[in-house]
This record gives structure tokens, sequence and C-alpha cells, in this order.
């Protein structure tokens, strides 16, 4: 009777032993590889600003940090994917504007970029500018403006497509300036840009890295940007803010998330590795070669932030009437 | 001059010991990724991305352009040998290329696909180095009207890889045409077609239907038949091409030389075209246009050389204009931007070492690609002999591993076997599937770049005409189609006289 006793208790505790442990897993997190799900394909540019820290990452959380690309559908099906798996902080997703434009254009979007995700930080961001043939008539945004305001529906501009973040960046523009042009989307930045510089369409809005090297050589020209400061590789095109239009402000911008009911502990672990790996000497080098800005947010502040840029880019899809219903 | 200056100068960065391994290992893998059915370059190049961090730009443009051209050589093996393409570029390879195998010509296919895909890529490289900069400006001309008449014309093209009733190849054409339209709409954004599937936002993916209309039919096809192979009886004539086989390829050889290389300029798609656009040409010039399908040289050497070149003109507008001209390209711009350099008309002109290093390592590559694969002709003929309830389950077994290696999804796979059914039906009522597949790639391209040159002209259809580029393709294509009529007229105009 009494080793019965005994085992059934020992037998008892084990099993509490295991279950608290089990449970208790954020303490030993993390324990294998973490995911990082960039949801476009390699070789990109979302693709290479990420794979520019993943080995500090790596190094900072002390697991392996292995890019996963998910391409397709401009970003849903990478989304979908990390929105329905276990909130265990071992997948983590690449969250980037791209994914609130698509949310506030499509109602039947697989997932919620507030309620089925937790962010854990803000990485980096990117200026978008307006771009014109290197031999374009438009020498400034001013003679830009001045032409559509007395030709409305002439200008044709083009994007990488409905949704893109080049699309919003356009309808900004339109809502800010009040001008009326054609907008003419195309299969991504890459053709948009061909198109730009062949002399097919007057101009694009583009990020910076996407068209640098084209604007030092002369056949691309930035007339504006939508940030709120000049830019350092282009000190001489102005900002929206300085020509009068300081509505016309939105950035590119990348950013790390897990699924929603991660637990705050492995949120914080995540956070604090990521920034570490962020803030390191050679990553901000890394990030400046490649044109990028770094704009590290920590949780607490990103948060709030994601919810404020749906609501932002929500009201521009609304006025504009962009929808893929 | 100064560019033969600047050549010598990249011959010494390509011959470069540690340059010549990575071009070495390079066109190895490419090849093997060629090889293996429906795992594509771009995967190779993706997965190999991250590691050419650590390496010079060079080197690393050296390896990566390496696997692509080493896939395109590679990609004909299981073409010509189990009728699967090794990615949508060898699609048309399957076409004549099989039927040689199956005479027991495997040997010469191959030969002849392995010494066009040779002096292509040689000829093609040699053009790159001189006519680069010119070239790449002209490729900017191409803008969406351009865009559409060549388009126009890729269509009218699809005739003439038609090798049975046109009926029937029309009608797949149009099927082709049905099927392109599921997706997401370039211009509006909304889903057509995609029943909610979120996988088919981004349309019908081509490996799937590519590797499901080949390879999974033909394995249904063949498991149909009660087929005994006799060991001793596998009459491998030869596994060289002969002199005749050489004759006959030599026009094929240069005519899609030229032809592939100038289209894989043109951003969007050129290298498989050229394939297509090639096996055409070579029908539309031939003297006994009945022989294609059956196993003519030509619809070999034509299309391999085509696909070829085209990898080399792909290259221009990357390395002058800094413009991706399909999905490989991209990649490599991503390796050059990870890097630091700035892809651009500027690269050419602060780095030329990266230029004319790439470019000439091509040289080198091919004729490393053709010593690597001449000796494996005769292994890859011994595939054939491996008895059919072994080879079916590994083709099987490689076209699913190839479907999910790109995409992941379980849907695609679903996809494939789908379109392998439909395959199968295809052959036993003898309805073809290379004008599906053209007019499948093609009729998206064709929509989308008639509604921007509509939007961007204010819907005036007569900028087709106005546009010289745009109104030569498309009175090419109304040329291509009379010509088809003429027999027809005539046959008429003699009944016609001789009811008098």
């Amino acid at each position: 009777m009494k080793i019965y006793t005994i085992l059934k208790s020992l037998f008892l505790t084990t099993t509490f032993f295991f279950l608290v442990v089990n449970g208790v897993s954020a303490i030993d997190f993390p324990t294998k590889p973490i995911n990082l799900v960039v949801c476009f394909a390699a070789g990109g540019s979302t693709d290479i600003i990420v794979r520019a820290i993943t080995d500090r990452m790596s190094e900072k959380m002390g697991v392996p940090v292995v890019l996963v690309n998910k391409p397709g559908s401009g970003g849903l099906i990478g989304g979908e994917f990390v929105a329905k798996s276990k909130p265990d902080g071992y997948n983590v997703l690449v969250l980037s504007l791209a994914h609130i434009c698509r949310q506030v254009i499509d109602p039947k979007m697989p997932f919620d970029v507030v309620k089925d995700f937790e962010p854990i930080c803000l990485y980096v961001g990117q200026p978008i500018f307006i771009i014109v043939n290197g031999d374009s008539k438009f020498k400034t945004i001013e003679d830009l403006i001045d032409f559509a305001k007395k030709n409305p529906g002439k200008l044709s501009l083009g994007s990488a497509g409905i949704g893109a973040t080049s699309h919003f960046s356009l309808e900004l523009m339109k809502a800010a300036t009040k001008i009326n042009f054609k907008h003419v989307p195309f299969a991504g930045e890459g053709p948009a840009i061909t198109a730009v510089m062949g002399g097919h369409i007057d101009g694009m809005a583009a990020g910076l890295g996407a068209f640098l090297g084209k604007a030092l050589s002369g056949d691309l020209k930035a007339l504006v940007t939508f940030d709120d400061q000049r830019v350092p590789e282009l000190k001489d095109v102005p900002t929206f803010k300085e020509k009068g239009y300081p509505e016309a402000y939105m950035y590119s911008w990348f950013s790390f998330a897990a699924p929603a009911g991660t637990p705050k502990e492995i949120i914080e672990k995540l956070d604090n590795g990521f920034r570490a790996a962020i803030k390191d000497p050679a990553s901000e080098a890394a990030i400046k070669k490649l044109y990028f800005r770094e704009l590290y947010m920590g949780h607490g502040e990103f948060k709030p932030f994601v919810k404020s840029e749906l609501e932002k880019f929500d009201k521009i899809a609304k006025s504009a009437g962009i929808t893929v219903k | 001059m100064e560019t033969l200056g600047s050549i010598l100068n990249g011959f010494s960065i390509a011959l470069h010991p540690v340059n010549l391994v990575f071009c070495f290992v390079g066109v190895f893998v490419g090849t093997l990724i060629g090889v293996l059915p429906g795992i594509g370059p771009l995967g190779a190049i993706a997965l190999l991305l991250p590691s050419t961090f650590y390496i010079s730009p060079t080197s690393a443009l050296i390896m990566l352009a390496g696997i692509y051209y080493g896939a395109m050589y590679g990609g004909s093996t299981t073409s010509i040998l189990v009728n699967i393409p090794g990615e949508a570029a060898s699609v048309v390879t399957c076409i004549d290329g099989y039927q040689m195998a199956k005479q027991g010509r495997a040997g010469p296919a191959l030969g002849i696909a392995a010494f066009g895909s040779f002096i292509a890529g040689t000829i093609s490289v040699i053009l790159l180095s001189f006519l680069a900069p010119p070239l790449a400006r002209l490729a900017l001309r191409f803008g969406p009207p351009e865009y559409f008449s060549l388009m126009v014309l890729g269509l009218t093209v699809l005739i003439y890889l038609a090798n049975g009733p046109i009926v029937k190849a029309l009608m797949m054409a149009a099927l082709g045409l049905v099927l392109g339209i599921v997706g997401t709409d370039l211009i509006t954004g909304r889903a057509r077609f995609t029943f909610g599937i979120i996988e088919l936002n981004d349309g019908i993916g081509i490996i799937p239907v590519v590797m499901g209309l080949f390879g999974v039919s033909e394995v249904l096809f063949n498991v149909e038949k009660i087929m005994k192979r006799q060991v001793t009886k596998t009459t491998i004539s030869g596994l060289l091409p002969n002199l005749r086989d050489w004759k006959d390829s030599a026009g094929p050889i240069f005519r899609g030389t030229f032809l592939g290389f100038f289209l894989g300029i043109l951003p969007g798609g050129g290298a498989v075209i050229s394939s297509f656009a090639s096996y055409a040409v070579e029908k539309k010039v031939s003297k006994h246009p009945e022989k294609f399908g059956t196993g003519a040289i030509e619809g070999v050497a034509g299309p391999e050389s085509a696909n070829n070149s085209a990898t080399g003109g792909s290259f221009i507008p990357l390395l002058t204009l800094g413009i991706p001209t399909n999905g490989v390209m991209a990649l490599m711009l991503g390796a050059l931007v990870l890097h630091g350099l700035q892809p651009g008309p500027l690269l050419m002109r602060e780095h030329p070492e990266v230029f004319w290093g790439t470019v000439t390592s091509m040289y080198v590559g091919n004729v490393m690609l053709l010593v690597l694969n001449l000796p494996l002709i005769g292994l890859w003929v011994q595939v054939l002999k491996i008895p059919y309830p072994i080879l079916f389950p590994l083709i099987l077994l490689f076209c699913l591993i190839g479907v999910f290696s790109v995409s992941n999804s379980v849907i695609e796979i679903w996809f494939m076997i789908l379109f392998g059914i439909c395959g199968y039906l295809m052959k036993k009522f003898e309805y073809e599937m290379a004008p599906l597949v053209l007019a499948l790639i093609l009729g998206p391209m064709f929509e989308n770049a008639l509604r921007q040159s509509l939007i961007i002209f204010d819907g005036n259809p007569l900028v087709f005409l106005t546009r010289p580029i745009s109104a030569g393709f498309l009175i090419a294509s109304c040329l291509l189609l009379l010509t088809t009529l003429l027999p027809w007229m005539k046959g008429k105009r003699k009944l016609l006289s001789e009811g008098d």
C-alpha cells in the first residue's frame, strides 16, 4: 500500500512538473531556429534589406534566424502563413506598409494586420520620390504640377500595381496637390521604371533604392520626395513639405511581427534581440549601403504606429476610391 | 578598339583561378538544375544568393550567370529524353527532341542541342561585348504599344507551332488565353476567376501547367500502353550528330542565335518566347515542314540555340541600364545591390571590371559547358534504358519535387495533376500542347500591354500604327497571316479556273 502511494505521488509530481515546464516555455525561448518570413521573392528590395541583418539577428538571439521567402499575391501568402501559425515566437513576419495598403483596399484579406499580429518592432524605412525621365520637360515638381493643373488628365504616372505603396504615393500627391492625372499600373517597380526611362510614361513614384543608380547617371530625375527631410544622396531634391504640401508625407517601412497571442515575454525577447541586431554598427553600415534609413521603434511605440498607419491609408483609399472588391 | 582592351582586361579577371572555380561551380550547378525538371535557375540562384555576400561582386555574378546559362544547357536533356521540359524555355525542344529519342536518336539530339547552345552562347557573348550599350537603348524604345504588337506577332506565330489541324491548335490557344485570364487583373486590381483561392491571385503558374501537360501526362499516356522494352534493341544509332544532322542544323542554329539574342534583350519573357519563335521560323523556312513534330533535328537545333543566346541578350539591359529583363536578372540585380553596387548606366563606367569580368566569363563558361555536357551524353542516353516501371515513378517524383520546391504550395501540385490529366486526354484526342502554353504565357502580356497603351494614349487605337516599331510588328503579323492563306488562295484560284 505504502509503495503504491509513493509511486502515485511520484507519477503525479513528474506529470505536474512536465506540464508546468511546458507552460513556462517562454523562459527557454528560443530553443530552435526562428523563421523570418519575407513575402516577396529573393533578390527583391524587401529580401535584401532583411538579409543584411539575419546573421546578426542569429548572433543576438542565440539561434539561427532563417529567412524564408513566401512570395505571392503581394504579401498575402506569407502574411496568411504567419497569421495562422502557432504564436510561439518561431515564425516572424516581415510586416511592411505593403500589407497595410493591401488591407485597406481588400475587405476579403485572409488576415487583419492589427487583429492577427502582435508587432515586435519597426526596422527600416525608405523614402519615396516622384521621378521623371532625365530628359523630361519637367525640371521641377512645380513644372509638373502646373502642367497637370493646366492639362487635367494628360499626365501619365506609373506605379508598381494597384494597391502598391507607389500607387498610394500617387494618390497622396493627388489629394495634396489637387491635380488630375492618368494612373498607369505596371507589373512591379521594374517595368514601371523601364517605362519612365524609355519615355513612355511621364513619371512615377518609386523608392530610393530602385532608381538611385539611374538618377545618378542622369537617365532619371527625382523631382520631389514624400519624406519630411531631404535625403543625403539626393540633397538637391526638395520635399513636399518645403513646397507647401506637408500632407504628402509617407515612407515605405519594414518591420517584424509575430502572430497575435504570442506571450509578452517572447515578444520582449524578440524585440530586445532584434534591437541589438539592428543597432549593431555593422548592420547600420549595411542598411546605409542599401539606401534605407534605420528607424527602430520598440514594441510599445510601434504597436500604435501600425494602427495609425492603417487609419491614415484607409482614409486615402476611401477618398481615392481604390478597392479590389 | 578600346573595347578589345576592355575584353582582354576582362579575360584577365575571368581566367583568374578563383573566378574559374566559381564559373565551374556555377555552370555545373546550373546544368544539374536544368536537368532536374521543375526546379529552375530562379530557385537555385535564390538559394545561393545569400552565400555570395562573402565573395566579390564579380565572382558572385560569374557564378550566378553560370547557373543561368548552365540551366539552359541542361534543360534540353530531360525534354529530349523523357518529354519533360527542364524549364519553360525547353518546352519546344520536347516536341521534336522526344520524337528523336523515341527513334533511337537521343544522342544526336542531345549533341546538337549542346553544340547549338555552345555556338549560340558564344556568338551572343560576342554580340554582347560589342553591341551592349546601343542595343540597350534600342530595348528602351519598347513601350506598352510595342509590346502589344510583339505579342500580336507572337500569337500569330502560334499557327506555325501546330503540327496537326489548325483548328485544333487554335482551340488549344483559345483555352490558353482563357486560362491566362485567371488571376489578379493588373489594371483594376480585381481578382478574376480565382474562386477565393489566394494561390491563384498571381495566375495559374506556368510551371505546374508545363510539368502537368508534358511530364505527368506523358507518364499517364505511356502507362496505358503495354510496352515491352527490349534492352538489346535500344537502337542508339550513334551518340553524336552525323554530317547530315550538321548540315540540317547549321541554318537553324544561326537563325536561332540571332532571333533569341534580340528577343532576350526585351524585358519580359524573352527567353521563353524566343524558343517558340525559333521553332516557328524553322518550320516556315524549311523545305519539309511536315517533318516537324516527327523528329526533325531543326526543331531541336533552332530553339535550343535561341534560348541560349537569349540568356546572353538578357544580360544587356541589366548590365548597361540596371533593368532586369526577367526573374533571374532581377536576382542578379539583387546580388549587385547586396554588394553595394548601384545597377544603372554608371555601372559600366565606374565598375568596368564587373561588366567585363562577367561577360568574358561567359565565353569561358560556354566552353566549360560543352566539355561537361558532351561526355555526359553517353550517360544520359542510358537513362532511356531504365525500365519504365522504375523510370515513370521517378519522373513523377521529380515533377512533384520540382513544382513544390518552387512554390511551397500543395495547391500547385493539385494543378499539376489536373493538367496532367488534361494533357493525357489531349494526347489521346491528338490536341497539341505547345499552342496552349504559348497562349497562356503571351495572353496576359498581350492584354496588359493593350490596356496600358490605351490608358497612356487616351484610348486611341491608332497609336499602334503610328509608332514605327509597333507598326512593323503588326505589318509582320499581317504578312504572316497572309502567307498562310496563299496556298488556300492558290487552290481556290485553280478551282475557279478549272471550273470555267
